[in-house]
Protein backbone atom coordinates (compact mmCIF):
# COMPACT_ATOMS: atom_id res chain seq x y z
CA UNK A 1 0.00 0.00 0.00
CA UNK A 2 1.72 3.32 -1.00
CA UNK A 3 1.69 5.93 1.52
CA UNK A 4 4.08 9.04 2.33
CA UNK A 5 5.29 9.75 5.89
CA UNK A 6 7.40 12.59 6.43
CA UNK A 7 8.91 14.05 10.09
CA UNK A 8 10.15 17.62 10.37
CA UNK A 9 12.10 17.34 6.57
CA UNK A 10 14.26 20.72 5.70
CA UNK A 11 16.22 20.91 2.60
CA UNK A 12 19.22 23.41 2.05
CA UNK A 13 19.90 24.26 -1.61
CA UNK A 14 23.82 24.63 -1.16
CA UNK A 15 25.22 27.70 -3.33
CA UNK A 16 26.97 26.45 -5.79
CA UNK A 17 29.17 28.91 -8.29
CA UNK A 18 26.86 32.02 -7.11
CA UNK A 19 28.67 32.09 -3.76
CA UNK A 20 29.78 34.38 -1.53
CA UNK A 21 33.56 34.43 -3.47
CA UNK A 22 31.36 36.49 -6.15
CA UNK A 23 31.61 40.42 -6.93
CA UNK A 24 28.85 40.56 -5.20
CA UNK A 25 28.57 39.52 -1.58
CA UNK A 26 25.38 37.21 -0.63
CA UNK A 27 23.95 38.91 2.82
CA UNK A 28 22.64 35.69 5.25
CA UNK A 29 19.50 36.75 6.24
CA UNK A 30 15.49 36.71 4.90
CA UNK A 31 17.09 37.68 1.01
CA UNK A 32 16.72 41.51 1.73
CA UNK A 33 13.76 43.21 0.49
CA UNK A 34 12.82 39.62 -1.28
CA UNK A 35 9.32 38.77 -0.94
CA UNK A 36 10.40 35.33 -2.77
CA UNK A 37 12.56 32.72 -2.01
CA UNK A 38 14.14 30.54 0.85
CA UNK A 39 15.97 32.29 3.79
CA UNK A 40 19.65 32.49 2.86
CA UNK A 41 21.78 31.13 5.47
CA UNK A 42 25.28 30.19 6.00
CA UNK A 43 26.92 26.69 5.58
CA UNK A 44 30.25 25.71 6.86
CA UNK A 45 32.61 27.92 6.96
CA UNK A 46 32.34 30.48 3.97
CA UNK A 47 29.52 28.85 1.83
CA UNK A 48 26.07 29.78 1.17
CA UNK A 49 23.21 27.68 0.98
CA UNK A 50 19.10 28.59 0.84
CA UNK A 51 17.08 26.48 3.00
CA UNK A 52 14.14 26.05 0.67
CA UNK A 53 12.20 23.77 3.05
CA UNK A 54 12.05 24.09 7.00
CA UNK A 55 10.71 21.38 8.98
CA UNK A 56 7.73 19.98 6.87
CA UNK A 57 5.63 17.36 8.22
CA UNK A 58 3.27 14.92 5.87
CA UNK A 59 0.85 11.90 6.19
CA UNK A 60 -0.75 10.55 3.01
CA UNK A 61 -2.59 7.53 2.43
CA UNK A 62 -3.97 5.76 -0.80
CA UNK A 63 -6.47 8.24 -1.91
CA UNK A 64 -5.23 11.02 -0.59
CA UNK A 65 -5.52 14.95 -2.94
CA UNK A 66 -2.51 16.84 -1.15
CA UNK A 67 -2.42 20.66 -2.63
CA UNK A 68 1.09 22.33 -2.68
CA UNK A 69 0.27 25.97 -2.51
CA UNK A 70 2.28 29.13 -2.15
CA UNK A 71 3.85 31.86 -3.50
CA UNK A 72 7.11 32.20 -5.89
CA UNK A 73 9.99 30.81 -4.47
CA UNK A 74 8.24 29.37 -1.60
CA UNK A 75 9.16 25.99 -1.75
CA UNK A 76 6.86 23.51 -3.79
CA UNK A 77 8.72 22.63 -6.44
CA UNK A 78 11.49 21.52 -4.12
CA UNK A 79 8.75 19.70 -2.13
CA UNK A 80 7.54 17.69 -5.05
CA UNK A 81 10.97 16.80 -6.35
CA UNK A 82 11.97 15.42 -2.27
CA UNK A 83 9.01 13.17 -2.45
CA UNK A 84 9.92 12.29 -6.24
CA UNK A 85 13.17 11.03 -4.38
CA UNK A 86 15.58 13.33 -6.31
CA UNK A 87 16.56 16.16 -3.46
CA UNK A 88 17.64 13.87 -0.01
CA UNK A 89 15.98 15.94 2.60
CA UNK A 90 19.02 18.09 4.28
CA UNK A 91 17.27 16.84 8.10
CA UNK A 92 13.78 15.05 9.11
CA UNK A 93 12.93 11.30 7.92
CA UNK A 94 11.31 10.73 4.71
CA UNK A 95 9.17 7.63 4.24
CA UNK A 96 7.81 7.05 1.08
CA UNK A 97 6.09 3.52 -0.27
CA UNK A 98 5.58 2.85 -3.34
CA UNK A 99 6.39 3.78 -7.04
CA UNK A 100 6.30 7.47 -7.55
CA UNK A 101 6.14 9.30 -10.81
CA UNK A 102 6.56 12.90 -11.36
CA UNK A 103 5.75 15.40 -13.85
CA UNK A 104 8.18 18.39 -13.09
CA UNK A 105 8.77 20.66 -15.84
CA UNK A 106 8.82 19.93 -19.87
CA UNK A 107 12.54 19.75 -19.94
CA UNK A 108 12.86 17.15 -17.65
CA UNK A 109 12.75 13.12 -17.87
CA UNK A 110 12.61 13.49 -21.70
CA UNK A 111 14.62 12.88 -24.21
CA UNK A 112 14.24 16.08 -26.76
CA UNK A 113 15.48 14.57 -29.76
CA UNK A 114 14.13 11.18 -29.27
CA UNK A 115 10.48 10.92 -30.78
CA UNK A 116 7.50 10.81 -28.58
CA UNK A 117 6.99 7.16 -29.23
CA UNK A 118 10.86 6.35 -28.43
CA UNK A 119 10.13 8.41 -25.15
CA UNK A 120 7.67 5.44 -24.08
CA UNK A 121 9.81 3.34 -24.89
CA UNK A 122 12.16 5.02 -22.89
CA UNK A 123 9.97 5.05 -19.48
CA UNK A 124 8.61 1.55 -20.12
CA UNK A 125 12.15 0.01 -20.20
CA UNK A 126 13.11 2.51 -16.93
CA UNK A 127 10.12 0.49 -15.14
CA UNK A 128 11.32 -2.99 -16.08
CA UNK A 129 8.72 -3.55 -18.79
CA UNK A 130 9.20 -5.90 -21.80
CA UNK A 131 9.36 -4.62 -25.36
CA UNK A 132 5.72 -6.12 -25.82
CA UNK A 133 4.13 -4.77 -22.92
CA UNK A 134 5.71 -1.30 -23.78
CA UNK A 135 3.79 -1.40 -27.23
CA UNK A 136 0.82 -1.98 -26.01
CA UNK A 137 1.33 0.94 -23.47
CA UNK A 138 2.15 3.18 -26.32
CA UNK A 139 -1.15 2.54 -28.44
CA UNK A 140 -2.62 3.95 -25.21
CA UNK A 141 -0.44 6.17 -24.67
CA UNK A 142 -0.83 7.59 -28.87
CA UNK A 143 -5.08 7.27 -28.50
CA UNK A 144 -5.25 9.19 -25.14
CA UNK A 145 -2.75 12.18 -25.82
CA UNK A 146 -4.20 12.60 -29.23
CA UNK A 147 -0.76 13.48 -30.81
CA UNK A 148 -1.49 11.02 -33.62
CA UNK A 149 1.42 11.07 -36.17
CA UNK A 150 3.44 13.39 -34.15
CA UNK A 151 4.17 10.47 -31.61
CA UNK A 152 6.42 9.30 -34.24
CA UNK A 153 8.17 13.10 -34.69
CA UNK A 154 10.98 14.08 -32.38
CA UNK A 155 9.76 15.66 -29.24
CA UNK A 156 11.54 18.76 -30.53
CA UNK A 157 9.29 19.35 -32.83
CA UNK A 158 6.45 19.61 -30.57
CA UNK A 159 4.38 22.25 -28.64
CA UNK A 160 4.50 22.91 -24.88
CA UNK A 161 0.83 21.50 -25.08
CA UNK A 162 2.23 18.53 -27.23
CA UNK A 163 4.88 17.99 -24.91
CA UNK A 164 2.58 18.10 -21.40
CA UNK A 165 0.38 15.83 -23.45
CA UNK A 166 2.56 13.19 -24.02
CA UNK A 167 4.08 13.56 -20.71
CA UNK A 168 0.97 13.01 -18.86
CA UNK A 169 -0.07 10.21 -20.95
CA UNK A 170 2.62 8.00 -20.46
CA UNK A 171 3.27 8.99 -16.73
CA UNK A 172 -0.42 7.82 -16.08
CA UNK A 173 -0.85 5.22 -18.66
CA UNK A 174 1.74 2.80 -16.47
CA UNK A 175 0.05 3.59 -13.25
CA UNK A 176 2.09 5.00 -10.95
CA UNK A 177 0.93 4.43 -6.86
CA UNK A 178 2.02 7.99 -6.49
CA UNK A 179 2.31 10.92 -8.99
CA UNK A 180 3.45 14.31 -8.11
CA UNK A 181 2.48 16.99 -11.13
CA UNK A 182 3.99 20.64 -10.95
CA UNK A 183 1.80 23.44 -12.01
CA UNK A 184 2.35 23.18 -15.80
CA UNK A 185 -0.67 21.33 -16.46
CA UNK A 186 -2.30 24.33 -17.00
CA UNK A 187 -0.75 24.53 -20.71
CA UNK A 188 -3.20 21.58 -21.57
CA UNK A 189 -6.17 23.21 -23.81
CA UNK A 190 -9.37 23.43 -22.08
CA UNK A 191 -10.43 19.75 -24.48
CA UNK A 192 -7.43 18.10 -22.89
CA UNK A 193 -7.83 19.46 -19.43
CA UNK A 194 -11.10 18.21 -19.15
CA UNK A 195 -9.51 14.71 -20.09
CA UNK A 196 -6.99 15.13 -17.26
CA UNK A 197 -9.22 15.83 -14.79
CA UNK A 198 -11.01 12.87 -15.92
CA UNK A 199 -8.55 10.89 -15.97
CA UNK A 200 -7.02 11.69 -12.51
CA UNK A 201 -10.39 10.72 -11.11
CA UNK A 202 -9.86 7.33 -12.62
CA UNK A 203 -6.52 6.91 -11.09
CA UNK A 204 -7.54 7.60 -7.61
CA UNK A 205 -10.10 5.36 -7.52
CA UNK A 206 -7.55 2.72 -7.88
CA UNK A 207 -5.91 4.49 -4.36
CA UNK A 208 -3.38 6.79 -5.63
CA UNK A 209 -1.75 9.50 -4.27
CA UNK A 210 -1.81 12.51 -6.49
CA UNK A 211 0.46 15.96 -5.29
CA UNK A 212 -0.32 18.62 -7.35
CA UNK A 213 1.52 22.03 -6.68
CA UNK A 214 -0.81 24.96 -8.09
CA UNK A 215 -1.18 28.84 -7.45
CA UNK A 216 -4.92 28.08 -8.71
CA UNK A 217 -6.68 27.99 -5.22
CA UNK A 218 -10.11 27.77 -6.54
CA UNK A 219 -9.27 24.98 -8.65
CA UNK A 220 -7.33 23.25 -5.78
CA UNK A 221 -10.33 24.00 -3.32
CA UNK A 222 -12.52 21.86 -5.42
CA UNK A 223 -9.98 19.60 -6.18
CA UNK A 224 -7.83 18.55 -3.39
CA UNK A 225 -8.88 16.71 -0.19
CA UNK A 226 -5.77 17.65 1.64
CA UNK A 227 -3.38 20.97 1.70
CA UNK A 228 -0.12 22.83 2.77
CA UNK A 229 0.74 26.14 2.23
CA UNK A 230 4.15 26.75 2.21
CA UNK A 231 5.89 30.17 3.01
CA UNK A 232 9.64 30.52 2.72
CA UNK A 233 9.87 26.43 3.05
CA UNK A 234 7.24 26.24 5.94
CA UNK A 235 4.04 24.96 6.18
CA UNK A 236 1.58 22.78 7.91
CA UNK A 237 -1.19 20.02 6.01
CA UNK A 238 -4.13 20.75 6.95
CA UNK A 239 -7.47 19.02 5.66
CA UNK A 240 -9.32 21.10 2.69
CA UNK A 241 -12.16 22.28 5.59
CA UNK A 242 -9.55 24.16 7.36
CA UNK A 243 -8.28 25.61 3.77
CA UNK A 244 -9.99 29.21 2.42
CA UNK A 245 -9.38 29.60 -1.23
CA UNK B 1 23.29 1.92 4.92
CA UNK B 2 26.44 3.46 5.44
CA UNK B 3 26.87 5.94 2.45
CA UNK B 4 29.40 3.19 0.61
CA UNK B 5 27.04 0.07 0.48
CA UNK B 6 24.75 2.92 -0.68
CA UNK B 7 27.08 3.47 -3.69
CA UNK B 8 27.95 0.37 -3.60
CA UNK B 9 23.99 -0.78 -4.12
CA UNK B 10 23.40 1.96 -6.55
CA UNK B 11 26.09 0.80 -8.66
CA UNK B 12 23.96 -2.65 -8.82
CA UNK B 13 20.83 -1.42 -8.82
CA UNK B 14 22.26 0.84 -12.00
CA UNK B 15 23.27 -2.53 -14.07
CA UNK B 16 19.64 -3.12 -13.72
CA UNK B 17 18.32 -0.49 -15.85
CA UNK B 18 20.69 -1.69 -18.38
CA UNK B 19 18.00 -1.70 -21.21
CA UNK B 20 17.28 1.66 -20.63
CA UNK B 21 20.93 2.76 -20.47
CA UNK B 22 21.65 1.23 -23.49
CA UNK B 23 19.37 2.73 -25.64
CA UNK B 24 19.89 6.05 -24.08
CA UNK B 25 23.62 5.23 -25.09
CA UNK B 26 22.23 4.32 -28.86
CA UNK B 27 19.96 7.35 -29.01
CA UNK B 28 23.10 9.71 -28.33
CA UNK B 29 24.79 7.92 -31.09
CA UNK B 30 21.89 8.36 -33.85
CA UNK B 31 21.32 12.11 -32.20
CA UNK B 32 25.68 12.40 -32.99
CA UNK B 33 24.92 11.51 -36.43
CA UNK B 34 21.68 12.67 -37.24
CA UNK B 35 20.59 13.90 -40.85
CA UNK B 36 24.06 12.32 -42.02
CA UNK B 37 23.78 9.93 -44.96
CA UNK B 38 26.37 7.40 -43.60
CA UNK B 39 25.31 8.03 -40.23
CA UNK B 40 26.79 5.85 -37.12
CA UNK B 41 29.05 4.84 -40.40
CA UNK B 42 30.79 8.04 -39.70
CA UNK B 43 32.52 6.58 -36.62
CA UNK B 44 34.45 4.23 -39.03
CA UNK B 45 35.28 6.30 -41.88
CA UNK B 46 36.45 9.18 -39.55
CA UNK B 47 39.06 6.38 -38.40
CA UNK B 48 39.96 5.21 -41.42
CA UNK B 49 40.76 8.35 -43.07
CA UNK B 50 42.44 9.66 -39.66
CA UNK B 51 44.79 6.58 -39.91
CA UNK B 52 44.66 6.32 -43.31
CA UNK B 53 46.26 9.83 -43.28
CA UNK B 54 48.74 10.06 -40.09
CA UNK B 55 49.83 6.42 -41.68
CA UNK B 56 51.24 8.78 -44.93
CA UNK B 57 52.68 11.06 -42.88
CA UNK B 58 54.32 9.77 -40.13
CA UNK B 59 55.25 6.52 -41.43
CA UNK B 60 58.73 8.32 -42.73
CA UNK B 61 60.05 9.14 -39.55
CA UNK B 62 59.14 5.65 -38.08
CA UNK B 63 62.44 3.03 -38.17
CA UNK B 64 60.31 0.41 -38.59
CA UNK B 65 58.89 -1.38 -41.66
CA UNK B 66 56.38 -0.16 -43.29
CA UNK B 67 53.69 -3.09 -42.19
CA UNK B 68 54.78 -2.88 -39.02
CA UNK B 69 54.09 0.63 -38.21
CA UNK B 70 51.24 0.22 -40.03
CA UNK B 71 49.65 -2.08 -36.96
CA UNK B 72 51.39 -0.26 -34.87
CA UNK B 73 49.79 2.90 -35.31
CA UNK B 74 46.22 1.35 -36.28
CA UNK B 75 45.63 -0.87 -32.34
CA UNK B 76 47.70 2.61 -31.07
CA UNK B 77 45.09 4.77 -32.77
CA UNK B 78 42.27 2.97 -31.51
CA UNK B 79 43.08 2.59 -28.21
CA UNK B 80 43.89 6.64 -27.76
CA UNK B 81 40.47 7.47 -29.13
CA UNK B 82 38.68 5.00 -26.89
CA UNK B 83 40.60 6.46 -23.93
CA UNK B 84 39.88 10.13 -25.16
CA UNK B 85 36.18 9.58 -25.45
CA UNK B 86 36.46 7.74 -22.14
CA UNK B 87 38.32 10.69 -20.12
CA UNK B 88 36.34 13.62 -21.81
CA UNK B 89 32.94 12.31 -22.16
CA UNK B 90 33.43 11.20 -18.76
CA UNK B 91 33.79 14.25 -17.23
CA UNK B 92 30.10 15.38 -19.09
CA UNK B 93 28.53 12.11 -17.71
CA UNK B 94 26.31 14.01 -15.29
CA UNK B 95 26.57 17.28 -16.55
CA UNK B 96 24.72 15.76 -19.70
CA UNK B 97 22.30 13.84 -17.98
CA UNK B 98 20.41 16.46 -15.86
CA UNK B 99 17.31 15.65 -17.42
CA UNK B 100 16.92 12.34 -16.42
CA UNK B 101 18.54 13.43 -13.19
CA UNK B 102 16.40 16.34 -11.70
CA UNK B 103 13.20 14.42 -13.76
CA UNK B 104 13.36 10.90 -12.48
CA UNK B 105 14.60 8.79 -9.29
CA UNK B 106 17.38 6.61 -11.09
CA UNK B 107 20.64 5.30 -9.63
CA UNK B 108 23.09 7.48 -10.48
CA UNK B 109 24.93 5.02 -11.88
CA UNK B 110 22.94 4.38 -14.82
CA UNK B 111 24.32 7.77 -16.40
CA UNK B 112 27.83 6.66 -16.00
CA UNK B 113 26.87 2.55 -17.87
CA UNK B 114 25.71 4.71 -20.14
CA UNK B 115 28.46 6.99 -20.51
CA UNK B 116 30.56 4.02 -20.77
CA UNK B 117 28.03 2.23 -23.17
CA UNK B 118 28.17 5.07 -25.75
CA UNK B 119 32.05 4.81 -25.87
CA UNK B 120 31.70 1.20 -26.63
CA UNK B 121 29.47 1.62 -28.96
CA UNK B 122 31.92 4.29 -30.64
CA UNK B 123 34.61 1.78 -30.21
CA UNK B 124 33.10 -1.21 -32.23
CA UNK B 125 33.36 1.14 -35.20
CA UNK B 126 37.10 1.69 -34.85
CA UNK B 127 36.92 -2.33 -34.52
CA UNK B 128 37.39 -3.77 -37.91
CA UNK B 129 39.44 -1.34 -39.90
CA UNK B 130 42.10 -2.27 -36.85
CA UNK B 131 41.20 -5.84 -37.89
CA UNK B 132 41.80 -5.23 -41.32
CA UNK B 133 45.04 -3.73 -40.97
CA UNK B 134 46.15 -6.56 -38.48
CA UNK B 135 45.30 -9.04 -40.81
CA UNK B 136 46.47 -7.24 -44.45
CA UNK B 137 50.04 -6.51 -42.89
CA UNK B 138 51.13 -8.90 -40.38
CA UNK B 139 50.31 -12.30 -38.99
CA UNK B 140 48.40 -12.78 -36.24
CA UNK B 141 49.74 -14.14 -33.34
CA UNK B 142 47.66 -16.22 -30.76
CA UNK B 143 48.17 -14.29 -27.76
CA UNK B 144 46.45 -11.40 -29.14
CA UNK B 145 43.26 -13.20 -29.48
CA UNK B 146 44.07 -14.49 -26.22
CA UNK B 147 44.15 -11.02 -24.52
CA UNK B 148 42.11 -9.20 -26.52
CA UNK B 149 39.05 -10.05 -24.03
CA UNK B 150 40.57 -9.03 -21.42
CA UNK B 151 41.78 -5.97 -22.85
CA UNK B 152 38.58 -4.67 -23.62
CA UNK B 153 36.45 -5.66 -19.96
CA UNK B 154 40.09 -3.59 -18.76
CA UNK B 155 39.74 -0.62 -20.79
CA UNK B 156 35.78 -0.67 -20.01
CA UNK B 157 36.43 -1.14 -15.82
CA UNK B 158 38.46 1.43 -16.50
CA UNK B 159 36.15 4.06 -18.61
CA UNK B 160 33.60 3.27 -15.39
CA UNK B 161 35.33 4.39 -12.95
CA UNK B 162 36.72 7.34 -14.61
CA UNK B 163 33.59 8.64 -15.72
CA UNK B 164 32.48 8.12 -11.85
CA UNK B 165 35.25 10.05 -10.39
CA UNK B 166 35.77 13.00 -13.03
CA UNK B 167 31.58 12.83 -13.77
CA UNK B 168 31.36 14.10 -10.19
CA UNK B 169 34.37 16.35 -9.87
CA UNK B 170 33.76 18.26 -13.22
CA UNK B 171 30.11 18.61 -12.23
CA UNK B 172 30.73 20.09 -8.93
CA UNK B 173 34.05 21.93 -10.24
CA UNK B 174 33.56 22.71 -13.45
CA UNK B 175 37.02 24.24 -14.42
CA UNK B 176 38.23 20.53 -14.78
CA UNK B 177 36.59 19.84 -17.69
CA UNK B 178 38.41 22.37 -19.83
CA UNK B 179 41.63 21.78 -17.81
CA UNK B 180 41.32 17.53 -18.60
CA UNK B 181 40.27 18.50 -22.27
CA UNK B 182 43.68 20.44 -22.95
CA UNK B 183 45.61 18.35 -20.73
CA UNK B 184 44.55 15.19 -22.59
CA UNK B 185 45.13 16.73 -26.10
CA UNK B 186 48.94 17.39 -24.96
CA UNK B 187 48.70 13.88 -23.98
CA UNK B 188 47.97 12.63 -27.41
CA UNK B 189 51.66 14.00 -28.41
CA UNK B 190 53.50 12.51 -25.02
CA UNK B 191 51.73 9.44 -25.82
CA UNK B 192 53.69 6.99 -28.02
CA UNK B 193 50.80 6.63 -30.52
CA UNK B 194 52.25 8.14 -33.72
CA UNK B 195 55.95 7.59 -33.38
CA UNK B 196 57.73 4.81 -31.31
CA UNK B 197 59.53 5.66 -28.21
CA UNK B 198 63.24 4.57 -29.50
CA UNK B 199 62.34 7.44 -32.42
CA UNK B 200 62.74 9.64 -28.96
CA UNK B 201 66.35 9.34 -27.67
CA UNK B 202 67.66 7.38 -24.35
CA UNK B 203 66.23 10.76 -22.33
CA UNK B 204 63.26 11.27 -23.66
CA UNK B 205 61.88 7.32 -23.70
CA UNK B 206 63.19 7.57 -19.83
CA UNK B 207 60.29 9.64 -19.24
CA UNK B 208 58.04 7.27 -20.76
CA UNK B 209 57.73 5.28 -18.13
CA UNK B 210 55.91 7.96 -16.21
CA UNK B 211 53.19 8.01 -18.71
CA UNK B 212 50.45 5.73 -17.48
CA UNK B 213 48.77 6.08 -20.62
CA UNK B 214 51.68 3.80 -22.16
CA UNK B 215 50.68 1.02 -20.23
CA UNK B 216 47.14 1.00 -21.35
CA UNK B 217 48.30 1.03 -24.92
CA UNK B 218 50.77 -1.61 -24.39
CA UNK B 219 48.25 -4.44 -22.86
CA UNK B 220 46.35 -4.06 -26.29
CA UNK B 221 49.28 -3.27 -28.35
CA UNK B 222 52.28 -5.94 -27.38
CA UNK B 223 50.65 -9.01 -27.77
CA UNK B 224 49.56 -7.95 -31.45
CA UNK B 225 53.39 -6.36 -32.58
CA UNK B 226 55.40 -9.40 -31.06
CA UNK B 227 53.02 -12.30 -29.99
CA UNK B 228 53.85 -12.05 -25.55
CA UNK B 229 52.02 -10.51 -22.92
CA UNK B 230 53.48 -7.76 -21.43
CA UNK B 231 53.50 -8.97 -17.58
CA UNK B 232 54.71 -5.75 -16.03
CA UNK B 233 52.41 -3.52 -17.98
CA UNK B 234 49.35 -5.68 -17.12
CA UNK B 235 50.62 -5.63 -13.25
CA UNK B 236 50.79 -1.41 -13.29
CA UNK B 237 47.17 -1.81 -15.11
CA UNK B 238 45.95 -3.89 -12.52
CA UNK B 239 47.15 -1.11 -9.72
CA UNK B 240 45.88 1.68 -11.59
CA UNK B 241 42.47 -0.40 -12.04
CA UNK B 242 42.23 -1.16 -8.26
CA UNK B 243 43.16 2.00 -7.44
CA UNK B 244 40.98 3.74 -9.31
CA UNK B 245 37.99 1.34 -8.10
CA UNK B 246 38.30 2.62 -4.13
CA UNK B 247 39.13 6.05 -5.41
CA UNK B 248 35.40 6.05 -7.25
CA UNK B 249 33.86 4.31 -4.88
CA UNK B 250 34.71 6.51 -2.06
CA UNK B 251 34.02 9.99 -4.17
CA UNK B 252 30.86 8.58 -4.85
CA UNK B 253 29.98 7.65 -1.85
CA UNK B 254 30.38 11.45 -1.11
CA UNK B 255 28.79 12.59 -4.35
CA UNK B 256 25.85 10.87 -5.18
CA UNK B 257 23.38 12.25 -3.34
CA UNK B 258 24.97 15.69 -4.11
CA UNK B 259 25.42 15.96 -7.70
CA UNK B 260 21.84 16.74 -8.31
CA UNK B 261 22.31 20.04 -6.44
CA UNK B 262 25.33 20.63 -8.70
CA UNK B 263 24.17 20.58 -12.37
Amino acid sequence: MAYIKADNISLVYPMVGANARGRHKINIGAGGEAQVGGEIIQTGKRGRGVRALNGIDLDLKPGARLGILGGNGSGKSTLLRVLGGMYKPTSGTLDVEGRVTGLFNLNLGVSKESTGYENIILKGLMLGLSREKIKEHAAEIAEFSELGEYINMPVHTYSSGMVMRLMFSTATSFKPEILLLDEWIGTGDRHFRDKVDQRLNDLLTSALIVIIASHNRNRMAKWANTVIELDSGKGVQKPIEAFEP
Amino acid sequence: MSALTSALSDIFQGWKYRSFWQLLAWNDLKQRFRRSWLGVGWVMMAFILFLGAKLIIFSNISKSEFNIFAVYLATGFAAWRFIIGAVVEGTNTFISAENWIKGEKLPMSVHVYRSVCRNFLLALGTIPPVMIACWFFMDSYLMAWVSLPLVILTYLATAFWVSLVLGALCARARDFSHLITTVMQIMFFLTPIIYEIDVLGPTAAKYMAYNPFVYYLDILRIPVLEGVIPWRSWIIVGCFTLVGFIAALSSFSYSRRRIVFWL
